[in-house]
C-alpha cells in the first residue's frame, strides 16, 4: 500500500473523525502521510547517482573529476590515466562506502521501527497491526513500558482519574516521568476496552509544530442523539510518538498525526556540518595554489609555444606532420594543469578527517575527563572541529547546572514577617529534626546514590515547635484577611501557625513535580526544574508530603493526616512568565496559589501588604549571598468568578491566537494576590569551578557568564567561582532606558579606560534589558563590544535563552575569534548552536544540550582539559599538519616545473604515473596521519607509573604538579593562532622550493651526462627521475621527522616501515611493472654509487638547513614549550642521577658510603632548588 | 593514592606512551655538524682524489664532417694516457629525447619479443608501418613491405643514431687499428629480455644489438652522452685518428656531435660536481661548528661575568 500517492506531509489544519471500524477508505489514505517512517536516504539503484551527486558538491572533488576527465583525454595527457582516477576513486568510494554503510544502517533501523507491532481496535477487537499500518483516526491501545507508534491523543487510560505517564527520553532526553491525562469526559466515555462508546468523535488539530509541548486541538465528543460537545485539548493529551508509557497499564489513544508529521520526525532536523577556521583558510589557501598551477601552466605552455615555433620543425627527429605549434602548446597548458596538479593536496581532507576521527578517540577516551557521578565520558559529536579547542578566545557559560550543580539546598523559608532556617549547621550530615524521622520511617527520601536534586539540611527549632503545636511563644497572633474580589470568598489566617501552614501547604500543592517509585517502593519527587523540586521536597520534610495527583485531584498527608484536595487548573512555569500557579478546590474554598520570581510576584500584588517590605529586606539579603529567591501568593476566588474564568477558558479561540489569549486569561487572574512568604534556595558549586575559571583566564580567555538569575546574585556567583576576583574592577550596566544606557555606557567607557591605563583587570555586570538595548542599537554594541572584548570577565544576568545566543553572536559576528558556549539546559541550546564551538554537559535537565552540541562534557572542571590539553595539542597537530602538507607538495611538484625546461616544454612526465600516485596516497601518508596523531609539544603526565620509591614518587607527583600549573601559559599558542599563519604558510612554502630546487638541481648536476657506472653506461630520464624521486621521499621524512616532538612507537614504525620500507618495496615492484617508465630501471640503479652519493649530500644539505634554521629560531625566540622541557630533562637528569645514588649508598659498605652522602647532599641540595623555583 | 593502572593500551588512550622527546641543544647541534663536517670532508677527498685518477676528452666532430653520407676521418690528439677499459662515447648536444612526443614513441611489449599487430602498435605513432620508418630492406637483407607494421616501431627507434666510428691508433706514420667492442655496453637490467628480437628477416634493425639498447634508452637532458663502445686495451697519450661513417645530422636543430674517450672508477667517471660538493659541504658544516661553539663560549663567558 506503500505505492499509492500519498503525502509526505499535511500542512494544513486537520479534521479526523474517529474510525471505529477500522475501514480504510481510499480517500482518507490519501489525505494524510502513512506512518511509514523513512529516514534512509537512497535505495538500492538510487544509491550510485545520488550519493555521487552529493560527492560532487564539494568543489575539491569537482576539481577532481575535472582533472580525471582531462587525463582521459589522450593529446593532453601526460599520465596513464587510472593514476588520476585511482586517487579520485579511493576518495569517492572511501566517502560513498561511509555514506552507503550509514544508510545501510538508517534503513535497517527504518524496517525495525516500520514493522514494530501495535494494537488497533478494530471495532474494540484488539488487532495485531504494524506501526507503518497506522492511518489517521485509528484507536490504539497502548500497554505498560510500549511506545506510541504515532502522535496520539489520550482518550482514556487505566488509571480511574485518566492520567498516564510518559517517558520521553527519546525526544528530549528527559528521563523524568511526564504527567498526562485524558480528559474526564473521554475517559469516561473510552474507561473499558470492552465497552466503550462506538459513536463517532471528531478531532480538529493544527498544523503539527516542532514544539513537543504545544498541542492547537479540540475534541468533539458524543453527548447522545447525535450532538457533540467541543472539549479544548492542551498538550496534557498529547503521546508523543517515540514515547514510553510509564507507570500505567493501558491507555486508549487516537491517532492524530502520523509519519513525517509528528513531532519526532519534525524535530529531527539536518544536523549541521561545522568547518574550522584553519579549514576555511586552507580552502583559499587550495584555491591560492589553484591560481599558482594555473599560471605557471601558462607560463610554462608559452615557453612551449616559443620552443616550437623555433625548433618544434627544425626538429626532424619529432616528426611533426601537419605542425600547429599554437595548438600544441594549448594542449601543452592542459598537459601542465596535469602535472602541476600534485601541488594540489587532493589527500589532506582526507588526511585530515583521519587525524581529527583519532583526536576525538582520544577526547573520548580521557579519563582525567570521566564523571564518576554520571558515568561518562566525554563525547565527541562534530569531529571536524578539533583544533578550535585549542583557539577559544571567549567562552560564554550557562550558569545553573553548569557552574553551579543545578543541586538545591532549602536554606531560609520567609513566613509572614518570620524568617526561619537561621540555625541549621553547614555540616553535611545533616541533623534531622523531628519531622524527619517521622518521613523516614515512611521512606519518602531514600538516602540511595541515585543523583538528588535538593539537599536538606534545614532546621529551625521555633517552626518545629509551632509545627508540633507546642504553645511556642512564635505562634503570634497575624490576623491576615485573604478574601475574593467579589468578597463573597474570605479565608482569614488568624495566628502564625496558620500562616506556616498555608505556605507549606502551597509549596506542596503549587508544582508541576510528580512522585515517582523504584523497584523498592521508595518515592521521589520528579520535576521539570530542581528548584520546585527542593521546595516540595522540604514541605514534605517538614510535614507537608505530597502523595500523588491525578489529573483532578492532589493528595497529601499533611502531619500525619490524610488530605484531598480538587485540582481545577494548573498553568506551568516557563521563562517568561516566571510564576507558576495551580487553582485548587480546598473543602469548598476556591484559591489560587501562586509561586514566582520577586519583581513578577511584587507587582501583581494587591496595595498594602503587611509582610512586603521585611520580605524585601531579606531578599537583598539573600541575593547578596547568592540564594535563589522565590515569592509565594495566593488569591481567593468565589465560585462565581471561577466559573466565569472557567467559562473563557473553554471558550478560547482556536486559532493561533490562543496562546496568547491564555496568557492575557491567566495574566488576568494572577492578580490581587496576597504575599504569604518566600523561600531562598542555594545553588551549590560544581567541583573545581573556581580553579577551572582561574585557570581559563590565566589562558587568557575571557568568560562570560550568561544566567536568568537577579543582578547580586549573579554577582555573587561570579565571584564565588572566581570570575570576578578581588583585584578585579566591576562595571555594572543595568537601566531602563536607552538614553540611560548611552549614558551609562560613557561612564563605563571612563572607567575602563582608567583600568586600561593602570594595567587592572575588569569585569562587567549587565543586566537583560540593558543588553537588549545593546544588542539592538548598533552604536552601543560597537561600544559595548568595544570594551567587553577585553574584559576579563562579563556577567549577563535576566537573559533569555534568545538572549544568550545573541551575545554569542555579538562577539562572533564583530569580533572574528572563536567562541566556546557551554550549558545544559534546554534554555541553551540556542545559544551552543550560536557558537564556533558547542559544548553540552550532561546535566540534569535532560539531554537537549547535549543533542545539540559539539562536544558534551560530564562536568564544567572537563573544559581545562578539553581546551587546555587536547585543544592546545590538536592545534599544535593540525597546524602544522597542514603546514607540512603544502611543503611536501611543494617540494614534489617543484622538480617537475624546472624539468620543463630541459624536455623542451613538452608536458613530459618528470615521474613515473604510479610514483606520482602513491606519492601521496601511500608513501608519505602515514607519517604524517600518526605525528598528527600523536604528536604532543609537552605533556604534564610524564609517568605511566610512579617510581616504586614513595619518595621519588613523590617529587614526580610535585612535577606532574608543576606542569600542570604551567598549561594554561602555552595555550597561546594557539588562541593567537601563531602557528598556522600567512607568513608561516609562506616559509614553508618557500622551503619547500628551495629544497625542491636543491633536489632538482643537485641531482640534476650530479647525474646529468656523467657516467655514473664504473662498467661505463651513463644515465638516463629513468634513473635521474628515481634518484629525485627517491630524495623527495627521504626529505619528507627527514622534515617531518625534524618536526616531531613525541616519537612514539607508531612514529617510528610508520616512517621506517610505512614509508620507506613501503618505497623501497614499490621500487623492487616497479622494475618489473611493464610498461612503465621506470621497468628495467631500479635494480642498476640502486647498484651506482651516484644514486647513493647524491642522496646522502642531498639529505645532508637540507637536514643541515633545517638544523641551522632551529638552532637560529631557538637562539632567537624562546618557546615556553621547550624551556619548560629543558627545565624537565634537566631534572629528571638530576633526580636519575639521586635515585641511583640512592641505590649505591645502599649497595656500598660503610666506608663509602660516607663519601657518597656527601654527594647525595650536594644533589639534594640542587633538588631542592629546583622544586623551590617551581612553586 | 589510587594504584596507577598499567598496560599499553592504558598509557595509549591517556596520551602517555613511552616516547623520546628530543630535545635540540647547542651542544647537540654542535657534535651533528662537527660529525658531519668530518664524514664529507673526507669523503670529498677520496672522491676528488679518485675523480683526478681519470682520464676523458671529448672532440666535436660535426664541424669537421660537414659532408652528410660519407666517411669522414679526423685526427685527435690524447693527452694522457687512459687505463683499460677505456670508454668510447658519442655524446648529442640539442637534442630532446626527452620529449614527450619521443618518449612514448615505442612498443615494449614489441620490443621485448611479442609480435603485435598493426592496431596494436598506436603508442609507436607516427611511425608505425616500414614506409613511415623509411626502411625498404630487413637487417638480414630481405625486402620489407612498405605498409607493413616496422620492427621495432616509433620515433626513437627511427632516430637510431647510426654514425658508425673506428679508431686507429697513429704511431709514426703507421696506423694501428684499436678494436672498439659493441657489447658489454648496455644497462645491465636492459639485457634482462627488455630486447627480443621477433624475426630479423621482417626487422629493419637487429633488436638485441646493444648499441641499439643504449639508445632506446632515452636521455634525462638535451645533451647526453651515450656509450658507444668499449676499448679493452691501454690508449697511450698520442696522435689516434677517427674514421667517422657521417650520415646522422643534427644540424637541422643546431645540434652538436662529439666523440668521448673516458676511463672509470669505482664511482663511475669523472664527475668533478660531485666532489667539490662533497668538500663544500664540509667546509660549511665545519664554519657551522666553530661558529656554534664560539657562540658557546660567549655565552659561557655571559654567564660568568653575569655571576
Amino acid at each position: 500500500m506503500f505505492w499509492s500517492k500519498r503525502p509526505e506531509t499535511f500542512n494544513t489544519p486537520r479534521q479526523i473523525v474517529g474510525n471505529f471500524k477500522c475501514e480504510r477508505t481510499l480517500q482518507e489514505l490519501e489525505e494524510f502521510p502513512s506512518n511509514f517512517i523513512k529516514t534512509s536516504r537512497y535505495n538500492v539503484v538510487t544509491f550510485l547517482p545520488k550519493s555521487l551527486l552529493l560527492q560532487f558538491t564539494r568543489y575539491a572533488n569537482i576539481y577532481f573529476l575535472c582533472i580525471a576527465i582531462i587525463q582521459c583525454i589522450p593529446v593532453l595527457s601526460t599520465l596513464n590515466p587510472f593514476s588520476a582516477i585511482a586517487p579520485l576513486v579511493f576518495v569517492l568510494g572511501l566517502s560513498m562506502a561511509r555514506e552507503g554503510w550509514e544508510d545501510y544502517g538508517r534503513h535497517v533501523s527504518d524496517n525495525e521501527v516500520n514493522s514494530t507491532e501495535c494494537i488497533i481496535l478494530k471495532t474494540r477487537v484488539p488487532t495485531i497491526s504494524t506501526w507503518a499500518e497506522l492511518s489517521v483516526g485509528d484507536y490504539v491501545l497502548v500497554k505498560k513500558d510500549e511506545s506510541f507508534p504515532a502522535d496520539l491523543i489520550v482518550l482514556s487510560s487505566s488509571i480511574q482519574s485518566g492520567a498516564c505517564y510518559i517517558e520521553t527520553s527519546s525526544l528530549d532526553g528527559e528521563k523524568n516521568l511526564k504527567p498526562k491525562s485524558a480528559i474526564l469526559e473521554s475517559q469516561e466515555l473510552y474507561k473499558e476496552i470492552e465497552t466503550y462508546c462506538e459513536d463517532a468523535i471528531r478531532v480538529e488539530a493544527q498544523v503539527p509544530t516542532q514544539n513537543l509541548y504545544e498541542l492547537d486541538a479540540s475534541l468533539f465528543l458524543p453527548i447522545g442523539n447525535g450532538q457533540q460537545k467541543k472539549f479544548q485539548l492542551t498538550a496534557k493529551q498529547l503521546l508523543l510518538r517515540g514515547a514510553f508509557l510509564r507507570n500505567t497499564e493501558w491507555i486508549i489513544g487516537l491517532v492524530v498525526y502520523t509519519g513525517q508529521d509528528t513531532k519526532i520526525m519534525r524535530n529531527a532536523d539536518a544536523s549541521r556540518v561545522k568547518s574550522s577556521e584553519i579549514e576555511r583558510i586552507m580552502n583559499i589557501l587550495i584555491l591560492g595554489i589553484l591560481v599558482v598551477q594555473i599560471t605557471l601552466s601558462i607560463i610554462t605552455a608559452s615557453f612551449s609555444s616559443a620552443w616550437l615555433h623555433n625548433y618544434g620543425g627544425d626538429s626532424w627527429y619529432l616528426e611533426y606532420t601537419d605542425f600547429q605549434p599554437n595548438l600544441l602548446s594549448f594542449y601543452a597548458f592542459f598537459s601542465y594543469i596535469l602535472l602541476y596538479n600534485t601541488m594540489i593536496p587532493i589527500s589532506l581532507i582526507v588526511s585530515l578527517e583521519f587525524v581529527k576521527v583519532f583526536q576525538a578517540y582520544f577526547i573520548e577516551q580521557d579519563e582525567e575527563m570521566y564523571v564518576a557521578q554520571r558515568n561518562k565520558f566525554a563525547k565527541v559529536q562534530t569531529t571536524t572541529i578539533n583544533e578550535e579547542l585549542g583557539q577559544v578566545e571567549y567562552i560564554f557559560s550557562d550558569k545553573t547546572g553548569t557552574l553551579t550543580c543545578n543541586q538545591m539546598e532549602f536554606k531560609y523559608c520567609i513566613i509572614g514577617n518570620v524568617l526561619y532556617g537561621k540555625e541549621q549547621s553547614n555540616t553535611n550530615n545533616p541533623v534531622y529534626n523531628v519531622d524527619l524521622k517521622r518521613q523516614q520511617t515512611t521512606k519518602v527520601h531514600p538516602e540511595s546514590e541515585v543523583f538528588q536534586h535538593s539537599v536538606f539540611n534545614f532546621q529551625d527549632a521555633e517552626l518545629s515547635a509551632i509545627l508540633k503545636g507546642e504553645g511556642s511563644t512564635g505562634d503570634m497572633p497575624i490576623n491576615l484577611n485573604i478574601a475574593s474580589q467579589d468578597g463573597k470568598q474570605k479565608v482569614t489566617l488568624s495566628k502564625q501557625r496558620n500562616l506556616i501552614e498555608e505556605y507549606f501547604f502551597l509549596l506542596s500543592s503549587a508544582h508541576e513535580c510528580i512522585i515517582q517509585y523504584d523497584k523498592n517502593q521508595n518515592a521521589s519527587y520528579q520535576g521539570p526544574s530542581p528548584d520546585e523540586i527542593t521546595l516540595v521536597d522540604a514541605a514534605a520534610r517538614l510535614g507537608f508530603q505530597f502523595t500523588g495527583a491525578s489529573a483532578s485531584e492532589q493528595n497529601f498527608k499533611i502531619l500525619g493526616k490524610e488530605k484531598k484536595v480538587k485540582l481545577l487548573k494548573s498553568f506551568e512555569f516557563d521563562s517568561n512568565r516566571k510564576r507558576m500557579s495551580v487553582i485548587i478546590n480546598d473543602n469548598g474554598v476556591i484559591k489560587l496559589y501562586i509561586k514566582g520570581a520577586d519583581n513578577i510576584i511584587k507587582d501583581r500584588l494587591l496595595p498594602d501588604q503587611l509582610f512586603l517590605n521585611e520580605i524585601i529586606n531579606y531578599l537583598d539579603d539573600f541575593s547578596k549571598i547568592g540564594l535563589r529567591c522565590l515569592l509565594m501568593a495566593t488569591r481567593v476566588l468565589s465560585h462565581e468568578e471561577y466559573q466565569e474564568f472557567d467559562h473563557a477558558y473553554n471558550n478560547l479561540p482556536d486559532n493561533e491566537t490562543r496562546a496568547s489569549e491564555l496568557e492575557k486569561l491567566t495574566s488576568n487572574l494572577e492578580r490581587q494576590l496576597t504575599l504569604l512568604g518566600a523561600s531562598a534556595v542555594e545553588d551549590k558549586l560544581q567541583p573545581l569551578v573556581p580553579e577551572t575559571i582561574a585557570d581559563l583566564l590565566k589562558a587568557n580567555i575571557k568568560v562570560w557568564m550568561l544566567t536568568g538569575d537577579k543582578l547580586e546574585t549573579a554577582e555573587n556567583i561570579a565571584k564565588s567561582c572566581r570570575l570576578i576576583q578581588g583585584d578585579f574592577t566591576v562595571m555594572r550596566l543595568a537601566v531602563p532606558s536607552v538614553e540611560e544606557c548611552k549614558k551609562k555606557l560613557g561612564d563605563i567607557q571612563d572607567t575602563y579606560d582608567l583600568c586600561i591605563k593602570e594595567n587592572r583587570k575588569k569585569s562587567i555586570v549587565v543586566e537583560g534589558s540593558s543588553l537588549q538595548f545593546v544588542i539592538d542599537n548598533e552604536d552601543l554594541a560597537q561600544a559595548f563590544v568595544s570594551m567587553a572584548k577585553d574584559c576579563e570577565s562579563i556577567v549577563c544576568c535576566r537573559v533569555t535563552p534568545k538572549q544568550k545566543a545573541d551575545v554569542v553572536r555579538l562577539i562572533k559576528d564583530r569580533l572574528n575569534k572563536i567562541t566556546l558556549a557551554i550549558g545544559d539546559g534546554a534554555n541553551d541550546v540556542n545559544m551552543i548552536q550560536a557558537a564556533h564551538i558547542g559544548v553540552g554537559l550532561y546535566g540534569n535537565e535532560g539531554m537537549r544540550a547535549v543533542q545539540s552540541s559539539d562536544f558534551a562534557l560530564g562536568e564544567f572542571r572537563c573544559l581545562w582539559r578539553l581546551l587546555l590539553v587536547h585543544g592546545h595539542w590538536n592545534y599544535i597537530r593540525i597546524a602544522e599538519m597542514v603546514l607540512y602538507f603544502f611543503y611536501k607538495n611543494m617540494i614534489f611538484t617543484v622538480p617537475q616545473f624546472f624539468f620543463s625546461y630541459f624536455c623542451a616544454f613538452s608536458g613530459q612526465s618528470y615521474f613515473d604515473d604510479w610514483y606520482i600516485t602513491f606519492y601521496n596516497l601511500i608513501f608519505t601518508a602515514l607519517p604524517l596521519i600518526m605525528r598528527g596523531t600523536f604528536d604532543q609539544d609537552i605533556n604534564y603526565r610524564q609517568y605511566c607509573q610512579y617510581d616504586q620509591k614513595e619518595e621519588v614518587a613523590n617529587v614526580q607527583r610535585k612535577q606532574e604538579q608543576y606542569l600542570r600549573l604551567k598549561f594554561p601559559s602555552l595555550y597561546y599558542v594557539g588562541q593567537n593562532k601563531t602557528i598556522f599563519t600567512i607568513p608561516n604558510y609562506m616559509l614553508w612554502a618557500f622551503n619547500g622550493l628551495v629544497h625542491g630546487m636543491i633536489i632538482f638541481f643537485f641531482v640534476l648536476w650530479i647525474t646529468d651526462y656523467e657516467i655514473v657506472q664504473n662498467t661505463g653506461e651513463s644515465s638516463s630520464l629513468a634513473p635521474f627521475s628515481l634518484t629525485v624521486y627517491s630524495c623527495i621521499i627521504l626529505i619528507a621524512d627527514l622534515k617531518i621527522a625534524i618536526h616531531t616532538k613525541f616519537w612514539t612507537w607508531f612514529n617510528f614504525i610508520s616512517i621506517t616501515f610505512l614509508s620507506i620500507l613501503l618505497y623501497i618495496i614499490y621500487v623492487i615492484i616497479s622494475n618489473f611493472w611493464p610498461g612503465t617508465m621506470m621497468e628495467y630501471t631500479p635494480f642498476t640503479m640502486v647498484g651506482t654509487p651516484h644514486f647513493w652519493l647524491s642522496i646522502i649530500l642531498i639529505g645532508a644539505i637540507i637536514g643541515g638547513l633545517e638544523a641551522i634554521q632551529a638552532e637560529i629560531i631557538r637562539e632567537f625566540f624562546t618557546d615556553p614549550a621547550t624551556e619548560i622541557l629543558n627545565k624537565v630533562k634537566v631534572f629528571e637528569h638530576n633526580l636519575n642521577k639521586w635515585v641511583e645514588n640512592q641505590e649505591k649508598i645502599a649497595r656500598q659498605d660503610s666506608f663509602w658510603a660516607g663519601i657518597y652522602k656527601q654527594k647525595e647532599a650536594v644533589d639534594e641540595q640542587e633538588l631542592v632548588r629546583f622544586s623551590g623555583s617551581q612553586q | 593514592m589510587q594504584a596507577q593502572p598499567k598496560g599499553f593500551s592504558y598509557a595509549f588512550k591517556q596520551q602517555i606512551m613511552k616516547a623520546w622527546q628530543p630535545v635540540p641543544t647547542l651542544n647537540s647541534t654542535i657534535i651533528l655538524f662537527a660529525m658531519m663536517s668530518l664524514f664529507f670532508l673526507i669523503m670529498g677527498i677520496v672522491l676528488i682524489s679518485y675523480s683526478n685518477d681519470i682520464a676523458t676528452q671529448e672532440f666535436q666532430y660535426d664541424s669537421y664532417c660537414l659532408a652528410q653520407e660519407s666517411e669522414c676521418v679526423i685526427q685527435i690528439a690524447l693527452d694522457s694516457n687512459y687505463k683499460s677499459p677505456v670508454f668510447f662515447y658519442y655524446q648529442l648536444t640539442n637534442f630532446y629525447q626527452n620529449h614527450r612526443r619521443y618518449v612514448k614513441s615505442k612498443s615494449p611489449s614489441q620490443l621485448s619479443g611479442t609480435d603485435l599487430s598493426e592496431s596494436e602498435l598506436d603508442e609507436c605513432d607516427p611511425v608505425v608501418t616500414n614506409d613511415d620508418m623509411g626502411k625498404s630492406l630487413s637487417v638480414t637483407n630481405e625486402p620489407l613491405k612498405g605498409d607493413d607494421k616496422a620492427i621495432p616501431c616509433g620515433l626513437i627507434a627511427k632516430s637510431y643514431f647510426n654514425d658508425t666510428f673506428a679508431l686507429f691508433q697513429v704511431v709514426n706514420n703507421t696506423k694501428k687499428e684499436i678494436q672498439i667492442s659493441g657489447t658489454g655496453i648496455a644497462w645491465p637490467s636492459d639485457l634482462d629480455g627488455r630486447y627480443k628480437n621477433i624475426d630479423k628477416n621482417r626487422q629493419w634493425i637487429d633488436m638485441e644489438d646493444e648499441r641499439f639498447m643504449v639508445w632506446m634508452r632515452t636521455a634525462a637532458l638535451p645533451q647526453f652522452r651515450k656509450l658507444w663502445g668499449k676499448i679493452d686495451q691501454d690508449l697511450d697519450a698520442g696522435i689516434y685518428e677517427v674514421r667517422i661513417n657521417n650520415i646522422y645530422n643534427v644540424s637541422s636543430f643546431n645540434g652538436k656531435k662529439y666523440i668521448v674517450f673516458s676511463t672509470t672508477n669505482a664511482f663511475g667517471g669523472k664527475n668533478e660536481f660531485l666532489s667539490i660538493a662533497y668538500i663544500c659541504v664540509g667546509v660549511v658544516c665545519c664554519v657551522v661548528t666553530l661558529g656554534f661553539l664560539i657562540r658557546k663560549f660567549l655565552s659561557k663567558a655571559d654567564q660568568k661575568k653575569n655571576r
